[in-house]
C-alpha cells in the first residue's frame, strides 16, 4: 500500500502530517517514507505491517494523552485526560483513561478498518483534503479537526430539497479516512507546547510554515525543551529537569518558550515565528478560539541580540522578575494577580513590539507601584537599549540625559504623581513640552543636593529632541521608563545611580 | 481568446468562509474561485445550483493592499426548522468570526468573445445586487472593457499563481463544485499569494495588456 500526503495549508492537518511522518519515523522500522516540502510520501509497504505498526505506535505514545495523578479521595493513582484534549471520555475503568474514539481504545482493528477503507476509491470528495473516497470512518468532529463543532445548526448548508423548500445539508460525513487518521493522531504530537490555566482554558501553540521541512525541522529543534507529562505546562524550567513554568498567560508562555529556545537550543538553522494560538475552554462545550500570531523578523532578531549581548533571558530574567508591590501593605507585599497580568502584558507587547504600551506598564499604580532588583534592572536597561536607542541611533553619552530627566520627573513626581500620568498621555508635541515645563517649574522647589539629581539633564534633553524632533514620543516612552524606575527605587528607600 | 478585467472593492469588511471552520468563522484570503464565479452568475441573473459559469472561464486574481486580517465576536444565527413553515425568531450563538477589512482585489476573465461580452454587460448592468462574501457585504465593482489576450512569456508574475512558490501564502482554496445527484462535492486548488506583490520568474501567462496573469 502507498500513501501520498500533500501540505494542507491548515494548521492543524500540516502539524498532523508532520507529526505522523514522525512517528513512523521515530518508530525505527525501515520503511520507505519521506517528507519533502510539499509531500508526505508512504511506498510499498504492506497493510498489514504498517496497520500493526499504527496501532503499536498509538499505544505506546498513548501517553501524551494522559497525566497520572493520585485520586483525592482514595489516593490511588490514576489517569487523567489532559484537559485540552478534544476527544471525548468514558467513564474510567480501574482508573484507566477510556478514550470514546476506537483507534485508542482498540487500535489495531481501528487501524485494519481504517487502512482497507484507504485503498478503496469512491465517488464522495472529502471536504478537507479534496480526495475522492468511498466511505468515512467516522463524521468529522472535533477530535478529529478542533475547529468544528457537532451542533446540527451551525454546520450545515442551506439547500433546497426537491427544488421546494429549504433544508439542511451536513457535510461532516464527507471527511476520508486518511483525514481521520491523520488528524486524530495529532493529539500524540509531543512538540505542541501547551499551558493550562485549571478551570478556565488552556492555549495550545502550533507552529505554522508553508511547507514541512521547516516545520518538521524547527518542531525537531525544540523537542528537548518540553516535557509532555506534566498536565498544565510542558516548557521545562531546564532541560533534563521535569518541573516546567508556569507562565501566567499565553504572550509569556511564547516569550518563555522563545528564551529557551533562543539560549539553550544549539545550530538552528529555522526559527518560526508563525503560531497559531488555540484557546480550548473548560466545560462540556468546548469550541475553540484561534488567534494567529506572526512574531517579525526583528522581534525575532532582537531576541536573539538580547540574549548573545546580555547573556540573559527577556522573560526568565527580566519580565518574570517584575513584581507590583503595594504601599503600606498589611498582609503580603506584593500583589500577585495584578504582578501576574503586568508579566502577562508586559510578555504581550515586548512580542507585538509596542514599547509605548510595554512603558505604561511600569508606571506606578493607584496603591502601589512596579519594582524590581537591581539585577532585573540592568537587564531592563540593557533591553531598552537593543530595543529602542541602538535603533534610534542614540548614543549612550545621550541616555544618560534621558535617565537624568527620568530621576527628575521620579523625585517632583514623589508627591504628586499626576506629572508622571500627564507625561504619558501626551499625544502632540506641544503636550510633551508643557510637562517638561511643569517639571523645571517643580524642580525649583526640591533640594537639589538631597534629592540627587542633575538639573542640566534637562537642557541636554530639550537639545537632543530639538535635533530630531520626530522622535519625541520615543523619547516620552523612555521617560516613562526611567522615571517609572526611579520612582519605584525612591519608593523602596533605595538610592538611585544615574 | 478574450479577457476582461475588474476591480472588486468589497465596502468595509468582508469574509470568504472556510467550509470546514464551524465552531468558528475562518476566511481564506482572497475570494475562492467558486466565490467569483458565484458573484457572475447572480450578475447574469442565473439561478441557484446553476454552475454553467464554471466551465465557461477561467479567473486570475490579484489583491490590490495587503491582506489585513482582524477578529471580532459575532452574533450568528442557528439555521432551524425545515423552511415549510415561516419562522419568525431564530436562536442564535456567539461565534468568533475572521474578517478583511475593505480588500480590494483585480479579478481576470479568460474566455470565448462570446461569454467575455455576455459577463462584460451583465457586470455593468447586474440583474441582481452584487456581494462577495457574506449576501449582505455589497461590493463596488469598476469594470474594464474586454481586450484579446494571448500567452506570452514573462519575467514576472504579478498575483495569484496555481502551486507552491516561496515567499508567498499559500492557501488551498475552492476551485469547482462537482454535482453528483443532489450531493456538491468541492474541488480545491492549491494557490500562492506573493507576499511582496510579485513572484520573479519566468513564465508564459495571459497578456492583459502589458500584465502578465495566470488564468487558472
Amino acid at each position: 500500500m502507498e500513501m501520498e500526503i500533500s501540505v494542507y495549508n491548515d494548521i492543524w492537518m500540516d502539524n498532523a502530517v508532520e507529526n505522523f511522518y514522525r512517528l513512523i519515523e521515530d518508530s525505527e522500522e525501515e520503511l520507505e517514507i519521506n517528507l519533502n516540502k510539499t509531500e508526505f510520501t508512504l511506498g510499498n509497504v504492506d497493510k498489514e505491517d504498517l496497520g500493526s505498526l499504527l496501532s503499536d505506535i498509538i499505544q505506546e505514545n498513548r501517553n501524551n494523552l494522559i497525566v497520572m495523578d493520585k485520586d483525592k479521595k482514595t489516593g490511588e493513582i490514576k489517569e487523567i485526560k489532559k484537559d485540552f484534549v478534544l476527544i471525548q471520555e468514558g467513564k474510567k475503568i480501574d482508573g484507566i483513561v477510556a478514550f470514546k474514539e476506537n483507534i485508542y481504545t482498540e487500535s489495531e482493528k481501528s487501524v485494519k478498518e481504517i487502512l482497507d477503507l484507504m485503498e478503496k476509491d469512491g465517488k464522495k470528495t472529502c471536504v478537507l483534503c479534496g480526495k475522492t473516497f468511498s466511505k468515512p470512518f467516522k463524521k468529522m468532529q472535533q477530535a478529529t479537526y478542533p475547529f468544528v463543532t457537532k451542533i446540527k445548526s451551525l454546520s450545515g448548508i442551506r439547500t433546497y430539497k426537491d427544488g421546494t423548500f429549504y433544508a439542511f445539508k451536513e457535510y461532516h460525513d464527507s471527511f476520508c479516512p486518511t483525514c481521520y487518521l491523520i488528524g486524530i493522531l495529532e493529539w500524540l504530537d509531543d512538540r505542541v507546547i501547551y499551558r493550562t490555566f485549571p478551570g478556565d482554558r488552556t492555549f495550545l501553540f502550533l507552529p505554522y510554515f508553508d511547507n514541512f521541512e521547516d516545520l518538521a525541522e524547527f518542531k525537531g529543534g525544540y523537542e528537548p525543551l518540553l516535557n509532555k507529562s506534566e498536565r498544565y505546562s510542558n516548557i521545562r524550567v531546564n532541560i533534563g529537569e521535569n518541573k516546567t513554568e508556569g507562565t501566567p498567560g499565553k504572550f509569556s508562555t511564547l516569550l518563555c518558550f522563545y528564551d529557551k529556545f533562543l539560549f539553550d537550543i544549539e545550530n538552528t538553522n529555522i526559527i518560526g515565528g508563525d503560531w497559531a494560538i488555540i484557546e480550548v475552554p473548560f466545560g462540556s462545550v468546548k469550541n475553540v478560539k484561534l488567534r494567529l500570531l506572526n512574531l517579525t523578523d526583528s522581534t525575532l532578531g532582537l531576541m536573539k541580540e538580547f540574549i548573545e549581548d546580555t547573556e540573559s533571558r527577556i522573560y526568565t530574567e527580566l519580565i518574570k522578575e517584575i513584581y507590583f508591590f503595594i504601599d503600606n501593605p498589611k498582609g503580603a507585599p506584593v500583589d500577585w494577580d495584578l504582578t501576574r497580568k503586568i508579566q502577562e502584558k508586559l510578555s504581550e507587547y515586548f512580542l507585538i513590539n509596542d514599547f509605548t504600551h510595554f512603558a505604561r506598564m511600569l508606571l506606578p499604580k493607584k496603591g502601589g507601584r512596579v519594582g524590581y532588583s537591581s539585577g532585573t534592572r540592568k537587564n531592563l536597561e540593557n533591553l531598552i537599549y537593543v530595543w529602542r536607542l541602538k535603533e534610534m541611533g542614540i548614543p549612550k553619552e545621550s541616555l544618560n540625559s534621558i535617565k537624568g530627566v527620568g530621576n527628575i520627573i521620579a523625585k517632583v513626581s514623589r508627591n504628586n504623581l499626576s506629572i508622571l500620568y500627564k507625561l504619558d498621555k501626551t499625544k502632540r508635541i506641544e503636550d510633551f513640552w508643557s510637562v517638561l515645563r511643569e517639571v523645571s517649574r517643580k524642580l525649583v522647589g526640591l533640594d537639589l543636593e538631597k534629592a540627587k539629581v542633575r538639573p542640566t539633564a534637562l537642557d541636554e534633553l530639550i537639545q537632543l529632541i530639538k535635533e530630531d524632533e520626530s522622535q519625541w514620543k520615543e523619547i516620552r516612552d523612555l521617560l516613562i521608563v526611567y522615571a517609572s524606575m526611579y520612582y519605584a527605587i525612591g519608593s523602596r528607600g533605595g538610592k538611585k545611580n544615574e | 481568446m478574450f479577457g476582461l478585467k475588474f476591480r472588486i472593492e468589497a465596502l468595509y469588511f468582508t469574509n470568504f468562509r472556510k467550509s470546514t471552520s464551524t465552531s468558528l468563522i475562518n476566511t481564506y484570503s482572497i475570494p475562492p474561485f467558486t466565490t467569483l464565479r458565484g458573484m457572475i452568475s447572480n450578475a447574469l441573473g442565473l439561478k441557484r445550483d446553476d454552475l454553467r459559469v464554471q466551465d465557461w472561464i477561467k479567473i486570475g486574481i490579484k489583491p490590490q493592499n495587503n491582506i489585513n486580517l482582524s477578529t471580532e465576536m459575532t452574533k450568528v444565527l442557528k439555521l432551524k426548522g425545515t423552511g415549510k413553515q415561516y419562522q419568525k425568531t431564530f436562536p442564535s450563538a456567539p461565534i468568533f468570526k475572521e474578517f478583511l477589512v475593505n480588500p480590494i482585489y483585480d479579478v481576470y476573465v479568460g474566455s470565448e468573445q462570446e461569454v467575455i461580452e455576455k459577463i462584460y454587460n451583465a457586470l455593468k448592468n447586474p440583474k441582481r445586487p452584487l456581494y462577495i462574501g457574506a449576501s449582505d457585504e455589497l461590493v463596488d465593482l469598476m469594470v474594464f472593457e474586454p481586450v484579446q489576450i494571448e500567452k506570452k512569456p514573462f519575467n514576472e508574475v504579478c498575483g495569484v499563481v496555481e502551486g507552491i512558490y516561496e515567499d508567498c501564502i499559500i492557501e488551498k482554496i475552492p476551485y469547482k463544485f462537482i454535482q453528483a445527484g443532489r450531493n456538491f462535492s468541492l474541488e480545491y486548488k492549491t494557490i500562492s499569494i506573493p507576499k511582496k506583490g510579485k513572484i520573479c520568474e519566468e513564465m508564459d501567462l495571459f497578456d492583459f495588456e502589458g500584465e502578465g496573469v495566470v488564468l487558472v
